[in-house]
């Protein structure tokens, strides 16, 4: 029976290889092979394993499944024998255990390199089986390329079908569809091949084949050594389906049958009788209650070739059906047809190249509502075996090209019998995957949207004093009664071009007589200082406030009226601009040297701090002296003065690249020279901001 | 003793209802002050031997001598609120800024009990105006920060916290609360520097572990977090924000089973904690439990019916479950209740 074929197929494919054959002829272990010398309990027992594993190998696919069992009986005496694990591992392919070849055949071919021919094809088989597609094609070349080109050309041998099925597994896998497929359960699916899942219309019952033992008389069909079709019938309870049921007598013969789909209004089942007419498609209707004897379906659709899956429009007046009767293009084609104007099915028309492949095409499913065909297909851009695709119909009667349903609904195994439901949220087909309960089970695809974004919540008590009240910060002990002798400093600090309020600039005062800061504080967001004084009289004032240039100054506080026990004394900043320059009051030298006096120390410091919290700014240091003496001496002098500051700020670790350095001699007075006091004010050191 | 009003000496004087001279008068009056000084000294005295009952009995003497004196009021208004009784410590405050408007201390209890009583705006303009007046504590900028961090004022918080601290640099709490700020600025470094200070001062702090884990997760270092949130739960097993924190960076991670095994701990210390249903129903999610998940997230929003994100992700794992009417009907209320993003999954449902 076709269907029957169809699960079998791939591997049917593969063995048919006449070198394959031939390759596992030679295999046959021996007792040489297997004994352990030095291992004699146990030796008799599992000699007998390999024998009767031996015998059924030989006996074929269908039995390849008993063969592993008394093979891997055998390993528990001997489980390093290369060619056991290479049966073991060509048994496991035959299987829906297939995942599990792999650890085998890599163990045979790590043993024995040569261990049989097609070692490379079972073992790509295996990779690509699983996924591992790289792996895969490496084998299927190593394969490809152990054969000479008499050989290649003698034997029709190609593995570039499999080469590409792995290609396309590749972007399949990275690009996978957002859903969830959930096995039916063990209430449904069974240790056998279960497939083609039918919803009837009312969406309470469930209808698909089965090959499972209905009792024990059952016998396996020589051809795969399996148990004959059934059609198995499931009721919806809840959120499962109850265990199901043989379907009535009448539907129900000695021989196989199988289901292929409902009419729309579930009055109708249509079904696959291999056994008539090359293989043929039979119809029931349902009439009060009972299903009558299904009859072949009327026109001309039945060849003396084979017809398997079909499937109608929502409307009833088209149909899809599968057939290698003539017009196919390579295997099983889709064919389609129309009622015409007197309610005839009209000739079948090959649905053309760009949908039926020169492989099988298979298992026709019309979406419920909408214009859309499901079908499986081995060829396109299938990853192996059966994949399922969707082409869909445009308002011009045009169908689309065959779209792959992509991973995880696909895999390299059959994925077949796709049927969606007419919300396009879920789906059922069949499907071997490893969390199955043996052969090919049903499985619910659930359809997922756009992904969604899971929100974690992370709380956190982002005060601390929410989750433990500092009550102890709060009680100030009063103070008794008496006059209040206090000074505050207020005032405010501004930007000196723009007038803006300067926020968190810092300042700190300065007792000139003890050369100690005695007060510290910091503008509010009113750029306003107010600082605790101890009395009233002229303090040094130091200003600095992040993008500023820093500023000290002698106040006259002493000269200032005190209102409300505050005394007022507002200051301005310079900005750190390109150009900006500023005297260095307080770098002291020796006399006609350029040696820095330690009490400079104070006034370097702010300099080295304003360079290092200003990691991009250039300065430009100069050195200037009044106009007593020669210009070449003094501006020599002048040079070597501003080098020393350019020396100091390196020692502190400022970059040099971002310093220079330039004596101007008297050229730049800043005042009279006439006067000692000018002269005074002349020699002294600047810096100007070059870049920042 | 004698009890006698200015009020009514004014009225006395004006009336000429005595034949004293106004310079007896004004010794009379001086007096009566000196006495009623006096008694707040003594109150003050008591205060600060936290005998507070007989404090507050020499401020009610000096009171019935000198009604219009401000300090009493204010010192009696403190003891009021270490009693609780803030109604009446309120109209003590109120009365004390009446009679002395420069009191900068007289706002900055104004402005606390206000704080007390969530009233944020009006807590901050006290602050402010404690400050204005000179009360300038580093306590009155870091209860000004507290009220600017209520308010959503970060920018203006980090200033007060800083001011705090420039005025006492082992201020703990201000620096857990100053990083606080940072952190609601983008500043996750910085944060994670003054949680780091907080602890150095006040290694009691739970919450600046927890709180500096959380920043750690948004530098992307997981380990460090959970290292932060252990020590926040260790040192207060009751603590269980850090445990659900802990669980959400192991989430992060993608070690679901440990997420789950926080998540649950977090629910056995906290029943009526709904983010920690949403927490283990969508890590089970992302362990494919979704019918597991969905119970959690019933619990999440049997707990908290407006809990928006909850319902997104149970309709996620209906959705996983192939329940799409019910998921949609999950989106749409999460649409409901303000969810951006739910909007874009009722396409879905049309």
């Amino acid at each position: 029976m076709r269907i029957i074929k169809i699960t079998i197929l791939s591997l049917f494919i593969l063995i048919t290889n006449g070198l394959l054959i031939k390759a596992q002829e030679n295999l046959k272990i021996k007792k040489s092979d297997f004994r352990i010398e030095i291992k004699e309990v146990g030796f008799k027992n599992a000699w007998k394993n390999v024998k009767e594993g031996e015998e059924l190998f030989t006996a074929g696919l269908g039995t390849f499944p008993e063969a592993l069992v008394y093979y891997l009986k055998a390993t528990k005496y001997n489980s390093e024998c290369a060619k056991l694990n290479y049966k073991i591992g060509v048994c496991y392919l035959a299987t829906d255990k297939f995942y599990n070849a792999t650890e085998y055949l890599e163990k045979a071919y790590l043993k024995d390199n040569n261990i049989a021919d097609d070692v490379h094809l079972m073992l790509a088989r295996a990779y690509h089986l699983n996924l591992d597609f790289n792996n895969a094609i490496e084998n299927y070349k190593a394969y490809y390329s152990s054969f000479s080109v008499k050989e290649l050309e003698k034997y029709n041998i190609s593995v570039d079908k499999y080469i590409k099925e792995c290609k396309y597994g590749q972007e399949l896998v990275n690009n996978p569809a957002r859903v969830i497929i959930n096995n039916l359960g063990e209430r449904v699916n069974s240790e056998f091949d279960d497939y083609n899942p039918v919803l009837h219309p009312t969406l309470d019952l469930l209808y698909f084949t089965s090959r499972r033992s209905i009792d024990k008389k059952d016998k396996r069909l020589d051809a795969d050594n399996k148990y004959m079709e059934n059609i198995f019938i499931s009721e919806q309870a809840g959120d499962l389906w109850r265990r199901p049921k043989v379907i009535e007598k009448k539907l129900d013969s000695k021989n196989n049958e199988s289901l292929l789909t409902l009419s729309s209004d579930g009055s109708k089942i249509y079904l696959y009788n291999g056994e008539e007419n090359g293989g043929d498609i039979l119809v029931s209707e349902l009439k009060k209650d009972s299903w009558k004897s299904p009859k072949g379906i009327s026109g001309r659709i039945l060849s003396k070739d084979k017809e398997t899956t079909i499937t109608f429009s929502p409307d009833g007046k088209e149909m899809f059906f599968v057939s290698n009767q003539d017009g196919s293009i390579g295997g099983m084609d889709i064919f389609y047809s129309k009622l015409n104007a007197k309610e005839k099915w009209i000739d079948p028309i090959n649905m053309g190249a760009a949908i039926n492949t020169i492989y099988d095409e298979e298992a026709v499913s019309w979406h419920p509502k909408e214009d859309k065909l499901y079908f499986s297909s081995q060829g396109h851009n299938s990853m192996g075996g059966y994949d399922v695709f969707v082409i869909e119909r445009d308002e011009n009667g045009m169908w689309s090209s065959p779209l792959n349903l992509g991973y995880p609904i696909n895999t390299p195994s059959d994925d077949i019998f796709f049927k969606m439901d007419e919300t396009n949220k879920q789906a059922y087909y069949s499907s071997v995957r490893d969390n199955g309960y043996g052969g090919k089970d049903l499985y619910k695809i659930i359809i997922l949207g756009e992904e969604k974004e899971l929100k974690l919540k992370m709380d956190d008590i982002f005060l601390a004093w929410n989750h433990k009240p500092i009550d102890d910060l709060f009680y100030y002990a009063p103070t008794e009664l008496k006059v209040d002798t206090a000074l505050f400093m207020t005032g405010m600090i501004t930007d000196s071009k723009t007038g803006e309020l300067i926020i968190l600039a810092k300042i700190e005062v300065i007792d000139l007589e003890l050369s100690q800061v005695i007060a510290t504080g910091l503008t509010d967001t009113t750029g306003t200082y107010q600082i605790k004084i101890p009395k009233k009289k002229d303090y040094g004032v130091e200003l600095t406030a992040k993008d500023y240039l820093f500023f000290v100054e002698i106040t006259n506080l002493s000269q200032k009226q005190v209102i409300e026990s505050k005394i007022t004394a507002n200051f301005q900043l310079d900005k750190i601009d390109v150009g900006a320059k500023m005297v260095l009051d307080n770098i002291f030298f020796e006399t006609n040297k350029a040696t820095i006096k330690p009490e400079s120390t104070t006034e370097l410091e702010r300099l080295a701090t304003l360079l290092i919290e200003n990691p991009t700014i250039r300065l430009e240091i100069s050195g200037h002296t009044d106009n007593v003496g020669s210009y070449r001496a003094n501006q020599k002098l002048s040079e070597s003065r501003a080098k020393s500051v350019v020396d100091y700020m390196v020692s502190k670790g400022v970059g040099s690249s971002r310093l220079e350095y330039k004596g101007y001699s008297f050229n730049q007075p800043i005042a009279d020279n006439g006067t000692a006091e000018g002269r005074s004010k002349n020699r002294r050191v600047e810096f100007k901001v070059l870049s920042k | 003793m004698k009890r006698l009003s200015i009020t009514l000496f004014v009225i006395f004087i004006a009336f000429g209802a005595f034949s004293q001279s106004a310079n007896s008068i004004e010794e009379e009056i001086n007096e009566i002050r000196k006495k009623a000084s006096l008694l707040y000294n003594e109150g003050v005295r008591f205060a600060k031997e936290a005998k507070y009952t007989e404090a507050h009995k020499k401020f009610d003497e000096s009171l019935f001598l000198y009604n219009d004196f401000a300090l009493p009021y204010l010192e009696r208004a403190k003891i009021k609120i270490i009693r609780q009784e803030f109604d009446l410590a309120i109209k003590d405050v109120a009365k004390a800024i009446e009679l002395n408007g420069d009191l900068g201390e007289a706002y900055y209890i104004r402005a606390y009990m206000k704080l007390l009583m969530k009233d944020h705006q009006n807590a901050l303009t006290d602050f402010t105006h404690a400050i204005q007046k000179g009360f300038t504590e580093s306590e009155a900028y870091y209860y000004r920060g507290l009220m600017n961090f209520e308010l959503a004022d970060y920018n203006s918080a980090l200033i007060d916290y800083t001011l705090a601290i420039d005025k006492k640099y082992d201020f703990a709490y201000a620096y857990n609360e100053r990083a606080s700020s940072k952190r609601m600025l983008g500043d996750f470094h910085g944060a994670i520097h003054d949680y780091k200070q907080a602890l150095a001062y006040d290694s009691t702090i739970i919450v600046a572990y927890d709180n500096r884990g959380s920043c750690k997760i948004k530098t992307g270092d997981f380990q460090g977090a959970i290292e932060d949130f252990t020590r926040a739960f260790q040192k207060d097993p009751e603590y269980y924000l850090a445990l659900n924190n802990r669980g959400s960076a192991y989430y992060q991670m993608s070690n679901y089973e440990l997420a789950l095994k926080d998540f649950t701990k977090v629910t056995e210390i906290n029943k009526e904690y709904a983010p920690a249903y949403n927490n283990l129903g969508v890590t089970k999610i992302q362990m494919a439990n979704y019918l597991g998940a969905e119970k959690d997230l019933d619990k999440a929003i049997e707990l908290d019916p407006e809990y928006g994100e909850a319902y997104i992700s149970r309709g996620y794992a209906k959705e996983f479950l192939g329940k799409f009417p019910a998921a949609c009907e999950d989106w749409k209320m999460a649409k409901e209740l303000g969810i951006e993003e739910a909007e874009k999954y009722m396409t879905e449902c049309e």
